[in-house]
């Protein structure tokens, strides 16, 4: 494929493809693993990230799929696919959409998806420009909830055990998953459009207050004791906030993250399409069609409250193998061979 | 050397013994005979006197030169050709002798006086307008823009008619690569079209997706419109019989923007700006959110304001899609009525449409109350919009988005949107993104959206999608 984006475009679409999908359950997830100090080892699990993010800018040019490699990202990606559809599918159906059959909900958020993937890389690159505005709203509505905040829930700290802040510092680096689309994506940013380590250290504090404001302001409207009964945290705020326009925020809110997630579910298929069409191939839209298909099959006879629970409390798992250990090894095997190759 | 008498008769053969076809036998000091033809519909006759009175007196005083005016040109005798100029409104002197023709004067082509269009008025600046003519037409663009590179082109379109398509546009600012595809458009145009009656059918041709609903070319009668845009670095197509200059690449965006933005102070331009970007969101939307509330999400609603509409819509015997679709529908008649009648009585057709029928057809039980208001303001959002092809696209575009609404709810409007972002991201006009400055992402300008700054300089809009692309 031949594109080029700016560095705004690549953080913008790193921003909605990390946070996309998850924002609204997660908080929950690190808080019940994290315990008290959760957001304390969220922060660090993002610090963490920022090294590995930097070391990313390092050694971009190294992370070269070959045919392999590639297939096993595409496999990746595409449980990931799996996954994001049924958890998007399943808070339709328990939200709002109750008497809707979920076959059809899929087919048409995957149809989107469909037309995305099939339109010219632009599209799916500025989508995410559309829902800037949507975060400010979003925020400025969470904020209506300060006076139901309390401090108490935030303090002590320091009472986690060490093996909290282990699971806990994987969740918390989970947030970040999908972060190998930025050595999928780097290379097709301009030549001109330098990254620094200040737009790094920028990006990474902007995705890291926004998660980590959501995380305390769950850590501090909920009892730790009353979390395992409230899947998803934020939208129980937004529901119980009251302006005297609107009864049901949450519902609004609850469509902006679907149309958030189906444009993040978007990003996936981008990744999957840069890395499918590196090997030359012509037709797009067959390949598209039968990626689409793969997760709607994989997908629709599955959804059950059981693998909604698994995919909850395994996605941090992905993180490592995905953003952490593949890109690593091959991007030091590449940097060797590179090495070697010179030294003949 | 021709002969006098089987040419006349020749001449009023090819012109099929048109009444208004002149073709009339004079003496001419250099030739002897010469014959004088044209359509006497066309030309003015004190022109064709006086130039042919120049061009006798000029014969004697310079042989050589004898040809020389302002208005006039030699060439050697062709028929074919002399048609073409005669049809054209030109008059041709046809002498036999030398078997030359001279064709002069200008066309005297019927013609309004340049006043303000009335479907583009604004309330400060100009108020000139459009003719269809197009040395009128030209000279009131000329008029605002005095430079050497304004750069005006012609092609000949149609078989049937050959009528005459005009573009023009700066040289320092106008993009190659749009030049070039116009350029291809319009030759596709002159193959495949048998004849150009309506401006319209230009349309068809030089968009880029004919098929979407939203239009990919300006369409505007105001000479300052056009001066701005081609400021811009666009290009503008203008046919002879037809007041309206298509301007193109255009953006979505372009289709808010008003000269009178400008003509008002920066604040009040900035926030009539607004009003018009938020007015293209209810005109969509508004119809399909009503439907998808009162359909399947009252909880949204207050208590006090959600009582109040079930007890409205209890009465109604139908679904609130047929209840908003009536309303519609009505509307719609309004409106298409109000434009086909005399001026005179479209005010009747508001009294009885919006007083009789509306008041009505709420107390007959048809409709509610809450409908009748979400339709007009949708309605009065549509009117916003500075451009009656956008103005039409929106009012099509709400019905999708209304039954999608009435099938899925929330979740039917959301798919919508989607579908209908998507497919924004993906037109363009003249090969140039038609979503900018959302695609190409450029945050820089992003706020021109919304507001309009102190205007000092004009901007091109960028030829690529790609970001590398921006810059021209």
């Amino acid at each position: 494929m031949n594109f080029t984006i700016t560095k705004v475009q690549l953080f913008l679409m790193l921003f909605f493809r990390s946070t996309g999908i998850i924002f609204i359950g997660y908080p929950e997830t690190i808080i019940l693993a994290g315990g008290r100090d959760a957001w304390i080892i969220f922060f660090v699990g993002s610090l963490i990230v920022f090294f590995q993010l930097w070391i990313y800018e390092k050694l971009y040019k190294y992370f070269e799929l070959g045919k392999f490699t590639a297939w096993i990202y595409i496999f990746i990606w595409i449980i990931v696919l799996i996954g994001s559809i049924i958890y998007m599918q399943y808070n339709l159906n328990i939200w709002v959409q109750q008497n809707t059959p979920h076959t059809i909900s899929l087919v048409l958020m995957l149809l989107i998806s469909f037309y995305i993937s099939v339109s010219r890389p632009s599209t799916i690159i500025n989508l995410p420009v559309f829902i800037i505005p949507f975060i400010f709203i979003f925020i400025i509505y969470l904020l209506f909830s300060i006076p139901e905040l309390s401090l108490n829930h935030l303090f002590p700290i320091g009472t986690s055990t060490g093996g909290q802040w282990m699971k806990g510092t994987m969740v918390a680096m989970a947030a970040f998953t999908g972060l190998e689309g930025y050595l999928v994506l780097r290379k097709y940013v301009l030549p001109e459009d330098k990254i620094s380590f200040k737009d790094i250290l920028t990006f990474q504090l902007s995705i890291t207050l926004f998660i980590g404001f959501l995380v305390i302001v769950t850590k501090m409207y909920f009892a730790t004791d009353a979390l395992p009964y409230v899947t998803e945290p934020i939208l129980y705020i937004l529901k119980s906030i009251e302006v005297t326009f609107v009864k049901r925020l949450d519902i609004f809110f609850f469509f902006l993250w679907l149309g958030w997630s189906i444009i993040s579910f978007g990003l996936i298929v981008f990744n999957i399409r840069i890395v499918y069409f590196k090997q030359k191939r012509k037709h797009k839209i067959w390949p598209m069609a039968v990626l689409h298909l793969i997760v709607f099959i994989g997908s629709v006879g599955i959804i059950n409250i059981q693998v909604m629970e698994f995919i909850r409390n395994h996605f941090h798992y992905f993180y490592i193998p995905t953003t952490f250990i593949l890109p690593f090894i091959i991007m030091l095997f590449n940097r060797r061979r590179k090495s070697k190759c010179a030294e003949l | 050397m021709l002969q006098l008498e089987s040419m006349v008769e020749k001449l009023n053969a090819t012109f099929y013994n048109s009444v208004d076809f002149v073709a009339r036998e004079i003496s001419f000091p250099k030739d002897q005979y010469a014959i004088l033809c044209y359509y006497s519909s066309m030309a003015n006759k004190k022109d064709v006197q006086d130039i042919v009175n120049l061009l006798k007196m000029q014969t004697t005083v310079n042989e050589k030169e004898w040809d020389a005016t302002t208005s006039s040109q030699k060439e050697s005798y062709n028929l074919e050709k002399l048609v073409e100029y005669v049809c054209q409104g030109f008059t041709v002197l046809l002498l036999l002798n030398s078997q030359q023709m001279v064709r002069f004067t200008i066309p005297d082509l019927p013609h309004r006086s340049p006043d303000e269009p009335t479907n583009e008025s604004i309330i400060r600046g100009s108020h000139e307008g459009f003719v269809e003519d197009m040395d009128v037409n030209l000279g009131l663009i000329r008029k605002r823009m005095r430079v050497p590179d304004l750069i005006v082109k012609k092609v000949t379109v149609g078989t049937d008619n050959k009528a005459e398509v005009y573009y023009f546009y700066l040289a320092r600012f106008a993009n190659q690569d749009n030049l070039t595809e116009l350029e291809r458009k319009l030759d596709l145009m002159k193959d495949k079209i048998d004849g150009l009656y309506t401006s319209g059918q230009a349309n068809d041709f030089i968009e880029d997706s004919p098929l979407s609903p939203f239009p990919q070319i300006l369409n505007t009668e105001r000479p300052d419109r056009v001066f701005a845009n081609l400021s811009e670095g666009k290009i503008i197509i203008m046919s002879d019989f037809s007041p309206n200059a298509f301007i193109a690449p255009v953006t979505l965006f372009s289709f808010y923007q008003s000269p009178d933005d400008f003509n008002s102070r920066v604040i009040v331009g900035s926030f009539y700006r607004m009003v018009r970007v938020f007015s293209f969101l209810a005109a969509i939307f508004l119809p399909a959110f009503y439907i998808a509330v009162v359909s399947f999400h009252y909880e949204v609603l207050p208590i006090e304001l959600s009582k109040k509409l079930k007890l409205d819509i209890s009465e109604i015997p139908y679904r609130p899609i047929f209840e908003a679709l009536i309303v519609e529908v009505i509307i719609e008649l309004i409106r298409e009525a109000s434009v086909r009648l005399p001026v005179a009585l479209v005010q009747t057709i508001g009294i009885v449409g919006g007083l009789v029928v509306g008041d009505v057809i709420i107390n007959a039980g048809l409709v509610s109350n809450m409908v009748v208001i979400v339709v007009a303001l949708t309605a009065i959002s549509s009117y916003v919009v500075p451009s009656v092809e956008l103005n039409t696209s929106i009012r099509v575009l709400r019905f999708p988005f209304m039954f999608a609404a009435s099938i899925l709810g929330f979740f039917g409007i959301l798919i919508g949107a989607l579908a209908l972002v998507v497919h924004l991201c993906n037109l363009n006009s003249l090969k140039s993104p038609y979503l900018y400055p959302i695609v190409p992402f450029d945050p820089k300008k992003v706020k021109q959206i919304l507001f309009r700054g102190k205007h000092t300089k004009s901007s091109p809009q960028p030829s690529s999608f790609d970001p590398k692309g921006r810059e021209i």
